[in-house]
């Protein structure tokens, strides 16, 4: 009954949920950097916000998950969980209410408007950072059972 | 260089020295080979993902005009540079999952396939390991690791999933155990099936969590005990279930005497109560309707022990309603029962062990008897017998 399995792909989901907001962060970043400098952003900054997109609507599904028939993604599980360690951003509702703008935003951003997307942004950076503490603490239990098994 | 891109360089060299490690692992066995191959694919795509970061820092550097003497003012700037450093730091941790935890492990297991003390008993473990592969049809190639303990460790390498199999050392010759490998197994199916779990399992068991919520329970506390029963408890009960319908009766009966202790309705994180699993494969066994087998003597025997010194768990995370939809969602998903066409085999190869002889059956199926056998039987000469008839012709592993 040992958590090999477990820890491994706990590290790997969350490595994996933090990458994918990571990048949508990067897009929009560079998104705003070009645009202070009135050049065209890269398809591939815009591809990267598309990225993260896809990943709220995922967390999305997984929230509407707990009232009606959805299919849950372990990505998005991962981040209600490393969310709810003491960032939770209030109750389910209003969890879902944050999310639901952040996609709204991230389509208006990558149309060119020039609207703030404090919404989408912030809740990117909790997501990257959250999923990455969790990342590191289970890749760290991870490395003591390598270390038993050696 | 700039400090980014020297972290960039060190990346790049420990995936060179991966590369060159398994270049120069020559003529690897039929294992051993299916991730290697794998595993340099993978090395290519972190490669990119190293000199994608490389590319992405350079235009950042020329569209900021970042210099290392001056601090970043303005807000995109300074979140682009954090992003950049994240990166890095996530490309660091993959490299960490994907290559430091498996690439020492090739040499153990060339070691342990070659040296004289472990090689033929490595070899009986690797049939009886390929056996449960072959009888639950996992398409996968599995290496096996004698170590400190029963345990799966899962390798992610980009879209491809592989899994290594650990058996604890003290036990490599105790067959009786083996079955409980089936568990490990059971990880692998999981993974392989995840979308089905995703799509059907876990969300029934999640609207059951928010449909039996107390009054006074907290977001957070429900955001754990759904994390809890997503992420390790339905896997952990996925595994026992596959375990159950493979193997049937001896994997039951391994885990009961494994699972025995003062508190068998302890609930901890990362495991369900074992009263839970054992009533769960009670139930399995009992839905497979196995001929010559007497359900209720085990289920006695199990109740004798913890109905004595335990009573019904009245928590909110065990809740009649979740458990029920875990496991009735769980054996749908899990539906193939490999146990029902072997249990012939197995019964059979109980018979003739009973009487003194070891009989023409597969591997699987004679290990599996065993565990059925008078616990006071020596296994040794069979086990013996069995190292001669499977590991002394050629290797063809």
């Amino acid at each position: 009954m040992t958590r090999q399995w477990q820890l491994m792909r706990d590290a790997q989901t969350f490595l994996e949920a933090s990458r994918l907001a990571n990048n949508a962060l990067k897009g929009i970043h560079f998104v705003q950097v070009a645009r202070a400098t009135r050049r065209l952003p890269s398809a591939s900054h815009m591809e990267s916000i598309e990225g993260g997109v896809k990943l709220l609507e995922r967390v999305l599904a997984t929230i509407e998950a707990l009232e009606k028939k959805q299919t849950v993604s372990s990505d998005a599980l991962s981040i209600l969980y490393a969310l709810s360690q003491g960032r939770l951003l209030g109750g389910t509702s209003a969890l879902k209410r944050t999310v639901a703008n952040s996609i709204k935003e991230l389509a208006k951003f990558k149309q060119g408007e020039s609207e703030p997307i404090d919404e989408a942004e912030g809740l990117l950076e909790i997501i990257a950072g959250s999923t990455a503490e969790e990342a590191s603490k289970a890749s760290a239990k991870v490395r003591i059972f390598m270390t038993e098994a050696r | 260089m700039l400090l980014v891109d020297q972290k960039a360089e060190v990346l790049l060299s420990k995936i060179n020295f991966a590369e060159k490690k398994i270049g120069a692992i020559s003529s690897p066995d039929k294992i051993l080979g299916t991730y290697l191959k794998d595993l340099a694919d993978w090395l290519k795509m972190l490669k990119d993902q190293v000199r994608t970061a490389q590319n992405e820092f350079r235009e950042f550097v020329e569209e900021t005009n970042f210099s290392e003497s001056d601090c970043l003012l303005n807000e995109a700037q300074r979140g682009l540079l954090k992003d950049m450093l994240r990166t890095y730091e996530g490309i660091e941790e993959s490299f960490y999952l994907g290559v430091d935890t498996f690439l020492p492990l090739t040499s153990v297991w060339v070691h342990q396939r070659s040296d004289e003390n472990t090689k033929r008993g490595h070899r009986l473990l690797i049939r009886f390991i390929q056996g449960l592969l072959r009888l639950s049809k996992i398409p996968e190639e599995m290496m096996t690791i004698l170590g400190e303990s029963h345990a799966c460790l899962p390798l992610s390498w980009g879209n491809i999933m592989k899994h290594v199999v650990f058996v604890t050392y003290s036990e490599m010759e105790s067959m009786r155990r083996w079955a409980l490998l089936a568990h490990e197994i059971g990880h692998a199916f999981y993974d392989l099936h995840i979308e089905e779990f995703n799509s059907s399992v876990l969300p029934l068991v999640m609207r059951k969590l928010v449909e039996t919520r107390p009054l006074n329970l907290g977001q957070r506390e429900l955001e754990n005990i759904i994390y809890i029963w997503t992420r390790n408890w339905i896997p952990e009960l996925v595994s026992d279930c596959f375990s159950v319908k493979i193997l049937g009766p001896p994997y039951a009966v391994q885990f009961m005497l494994l699972a025995l202790n003062s508190e068998p309705n302890r609930t901890d994180v990362s495991h369900p109560p074992v009263n839970l699993r054992v009533n769960f494969m009670m139930n399995t066994l009992e839905s497979l309707a196995l001929p010559q087998f007497n359900i209720e003597f085990y289920r006695n025997i199990w109740n004798s022990y913890s109905h004595s010194i335990t009573r019904p768990s009245s928590q909110y995370i065990l809740h009649e309603e979740v458990v029920e939809a875990a496991l009735s969602g769980i054996d749908r998903v899990t539906h193939d029962t490999p146990i029902t066409n072997k249990w012939a085999d197995i019964f059979a190869a109980k018979q003739a062990l009973s009487n003194g002889k070891v009989p023409d059956k597969d591997l699987v199926s004679i290990v599996s008897a065993t565990t059925l056998l008078d616990p006071a039987i020596n296994l040794d000469a069979i086990y013996k017998i069995l190292l001669e008839r499977h590991t002394s012709g050629p290797d063809a592993s």
